[in-house]
């Protein structure tokens, strides 16, 4: 889940105003906007420097099975290393595992170790460490994560370097998960003896990746270091290790305003967290490079479809195709987002290859004449009405990008076709536990994942109510095709129940993908070498240098 | 007056307990799941359940309160639930930061706002008390954020005279020092204001009161009426503001801390609060609490040395 901080809009008017003060005094104008996911390469990488990333909050364990939050898998994927990664594309390639064999009966995986790899303390990586960690997670109370590799039945170390994975069930994303920064590799001997210290600070923390963890003020700063032994980096990078970098320091700074001021006067290099409202002036700056790029997202409004008047699909659909993407995209988005199609962005395995097929077009006459079929007559104020009963609905939502335009906005084209929304804003913690007692008809959320099933599965197989299947969704066909996709290793079958599961979504109408958000990185002109991962942006960081 | 302290410190463990209640009720009562906040919004129930039985969500709030008031007594805070850390190691290294902070803002409140209150209040309807009006209002009118931001682009960014952000080390190393200079000026600006307008009001009753007249009347130069009869009977009023503004300055300046990226105790306690990470915001509010009743203490003792009618008995 997207855990953007909610912005006081008298602050973003104050940061507006600076804005507006800066391009007057910025210099000449230059496009300074690079598109994809590629900064500039200039010259052969040199040695040596620090990097600090300026970031909106801090990391809070780097025990990496006791949280899921993005900014602990951002320094856990540079300090650990797991047996599978996931390429640029998403697609799996071996890591710590050099390769690995799948039984016939797709219950045994036999996983076969890379030698010569060291913990930073200087014990070898072996089978009982890779044991140990996965033994550990499903165990551990409290994870979690540890669902994700639930149906591993017991795992075996037949010798230092060969680990055997037994499946209860056959489970076509075990290797996905392995190659998530939960699944980050563990010394087993270290961890046991720190215990629940582990991954609180510094010294209680072992890891094989290419940077160890030298410092962490709370709130404030974490430093890493380059671990010098490290050579074993995965095939997905250039360069194996050791880093270019000497250093790497995370500095939280929570104020957008400071944060790119920071950037602007050369003391960061980098941030993934760039305030929208700074994105237009710094496209001239000569000190800032914006770099875009995609992760797999989707802002999405969900209904309740056993609530009235959203029970009739007529009314459903009427709502789809009241909704204008294209005008969230351009006014609520600044542009920074595409129309989602589907509920799984292109790209991903799963997302359909035309999804123009199954969605629904902007199109208000055609939803006022939907809505005239479901009965629900225009009113005299503009409010549709059927047995004297306004339709009025609520829309739940709590924080996302840009949500002070977009939600209003989204409020004003459904008032258009004559549908009154009331709007209920409510704090991060204390929304997730409304939407689970399902009081909600309409809410607003977004999702990021890295898997099909991590949107499909996660939101409407009808096991997974009352939360995160916030729509009381039962489709007997969906659940089997879910079914089938999760048991499946053959992609192109799996792919297929995936796009089948959106066609019927869709189909249902309950369930509307807005827009895909884009990621604007902050990067200062020295640094070089960056390729941002859409699933962790900076990963291992073993590419990044500074130039002079 | 050994006796009076010990009276008033007793009188604190029943603050203590009230408070120590009242957050635990409202942190309890107020929506939000911990739980639902560590596993992830649509963690699958089972996890959500075994999350919560881990942090014993699932027993009743009675058992709860009594097991936290148990573990408190033997000096265990308990730990984060979001990052395993003890609670009192979270405090200890926010605490001094916050403190940092607090004390330099003091510092500059008094140093700037008695002069300005005194001139002003001596100097009535003068250029110089209207210009003071003025920025006072200035002062409490305006949000701390946009104080700190104005502050921050001129001194910071335009001219790089002082460090943007962050914390520098301690206050009497040079970059310490500079990096407290922002943060401290934006958390005063306020208390400054107040102290000044307070200080004028202040004196300006007193200098009407016969005493000074009769002062006056003796021939005593005006440096004297004024710091030495007029001063000391004015300031009471100050002291007991300057106490409450301390008290608020240590219980976390969050939008200070926020724009500086200052990391001090109000954004521990607002992660926590927004996190839903009960252990470590009731941490954070005893030591306010203890922080606010040490103060009041200390303004009250103050009084006897500023007024020496006052007794203590």
């Amino acid at each position: 889940m997207n855990a953007m901080r909610r912005k006081a809009p008298a602050l973003a008017a104050l940061l507006t105003a600076l804005a507006l003060i800066v391009s007057a005094c910025g210099g000449s104008p230059k496009d300074g906007a690079t598109a994809g996911g590629t900064g500039g390469q200039q010259g052969q990488p040199v040695k040596g420097g620090t990097l600090t990333v300026a970031r909106i909050e801090d990391t809070e364990t780097l025990d990496p099975q006791r949280t899921t939050a993005v900014s602990s898998n951002h320094i856990n994927a540079m300090v650990y290393d797991t047996l599978v990664v996931q390429d640029y594309d998403m697609s799996l390639k071996p890591h710590l595992a050099e390769k690995w064999e799948i039984s016939d009966d797709q219950k045994t995986y036999t996983f076969h170790l890379k030698q010569g790899v060291k913990f930073w303390s200087g014990k070898d990586f072996k089978a009982a460490d890779a044991k140990y960690t996965l033994e550990r997670w499903l165990g551990l109370k409290g994870s979690p994560s540890s669902y994700l590799i639930k149906p591993i039945d017991k795992v075996e170390a037949k010798d230092d370097y060969t680990v055997v994975v037994t499946l209860k069930e056959p489970y076509g994303l075990l290797l996905t998960n392995l190659a998530s920064p939960y699944a980050s590799m563990l010394n087993s001997e270290f961890t046991k003896q720190h215990d629940a210290d582990y991954g609180t600070k510094p010294e209680t923390v072992d890891g094989t990746g290419p940077f160890k963890i030298t410092q962490w003020s709370r709130n404030d700063s974490l430093t890493l270091e380059r671990n010098d032994a490290y050579t074993w980096g995965p095939g997905i990078v250039q360069n194996k290790g050791p880093a270019y970098v000497d250093k790497i320091i995370w500095k939280v700074i929570p104020e957008g305003a400071t944060r790119m001021a920071e950037l602007e006067t050369g003391n960061a290099q980098f941030t993934a967290d760039v305030p929208a409202v700074d994105v237009a002036r710094l496209k001239s700056s000569q000190s800032v490079k914006l770099v875009e790029y995609s992760d797999f997202n989707t802002v999405f409004i969900g209904m309740r479809t056993n609530k009235a008047p959203l029970d009739d699909i007529k009314v459903r659909q009427a709502i789809q195709q009241a909704i204008n993407k294209q005008e969230v995209v351009d006014g609520g988005f600044y542009g920074l987002a595409t129309e989602a199609k589907s509920p799984v962005a292109p790209g991903l395995p799963g997302a359909p290859a035309d999804a123009a097929q199954t969605s629904y077009k902007y199109d208000p006459a055609k939803a006022g004449q939907l809505l005239d079929e479901a009965g629900w007559k225009m009113g005299a104020n503009g409010i549709r009405e059927k047995d004297g009963k306004p339709l009025k609905l609520e829309l739940w939502y709590s924080k996302g990008a840009n949500i002070e335009v977009v939600i209003p906005m989204l409020q004003a084209q459904l008032k258009k076709v004559g549908i009154q929304i009331d709007l209920k804003q409510l704090e991060w913690a204390a929304y997730l536990e409304a939407l689970r007692a399902g009081k909600h008809e309409l809410m607003y959320m977004s999702i990021r994942y890295t898997t099909a099933d991590g949107v499909l599965y996660f939101y409407f197989h009808s096991g997974q109510r009352p939360a995160p299947n916030r729509f009381e969704y039962v489709n007997k066909s969906v659940d089997d095709l879910l079914d089938k996709a999760r048991a499946s290793s053959d992609d192109k079958a799996q792919a297929k129940a995936w796009e089948d599961v959106q066609a019927q979504v869709m189909k249902d109408a309950f369930w509307i993908p807005i827009v895909h958000e884009k990621r604007v990185t902050g990067v200062a002109p020295t640094l070089q070498g960056l390729k941002l991962h859409p699933a962790n942006v900076l990963y291992k960081g073993l590419d990044l240098w500074l130039s002079k | 007056m050994s006796r009076y302290v010990l009276r008033r410190l007793l009188l604190t463990l029943p603050v203590f307990f009230g408070v120590s209640v009242l957050v635990f009720l409202i942190l309890h009562l107020s929506p939000g799941d911990p739980a639902l906040m560590i596993a992830g919004a649509d963690a699958p129930p089972e996890t959500i359940r075994a999350v919560r039985e881990e942090l014993g969500l699932d027993r009743p709030v009675y058992e709860q309160y009594a097991s936290y008031v148990g573990r408190v007594l033997h000096g265990d805070l308990g730990r984060s639930v979001r990052s395993k850390e003890p609670v009192s190691q979270l405090v200890a290294a926010t605490f001094p930061k916050t403190a940092t902070l607090a004390v330099a803002a003091l510092v500059i409140a008094v140093l700037v706002a008695l002069p300005t209150g005194i001139i002003a209040a001596v100097r009535r309807n003068s250029w110089i008390d209207n210009g003071t009006r003025l920025a006072a209002f200035l002062g409490v009118s305006m949000p701390v954020f946009a104080v700190g931001l104005l502050l921050m682009w001129v001194l910071s960014y335009k001219l790089r005279l002082l460090p943007l952000s962050g914390y520098g080390g301690p206050v009497w190393t040079i970059k310490g020092f500079k990096a407290v200079i922002l943060p401290a000026v934006t958390s005063a600006s306020f208390s400054i204001a107040v102290l000044a307008r307070l200080t004028r009001s202040s004196m300006l009753d007193v200098i009407g009161q016969d005493f000074i007249r009769t002062a006056r009347a003796k021939g005593l130069a005006e440096r004297v009426v004024v710091y030495k009869h007029a001063l000391r009977n004015a300031l009471l009023p100050v002291i007991t503001v300057l106490g409450v503004q301390f008290g608020g300055l240590m219980g976390g300046a969050v939008v200070t801390e926020t724009i500086f990226a200052w990391p001090g105790m109000g954004r521990l306690a607002l992660n926590a609060i927004l996190s839903r990470d009960f252990p470590v915001v009731q941490g954070v509010v005893l030591l306010v609490a203890v922080m606010f009743v040490g103060v009041n203490l200390l303004v009250d003792l103050v009084y006897g040395f500023v007024d020496p009618r006052i007794q203590y008995d």
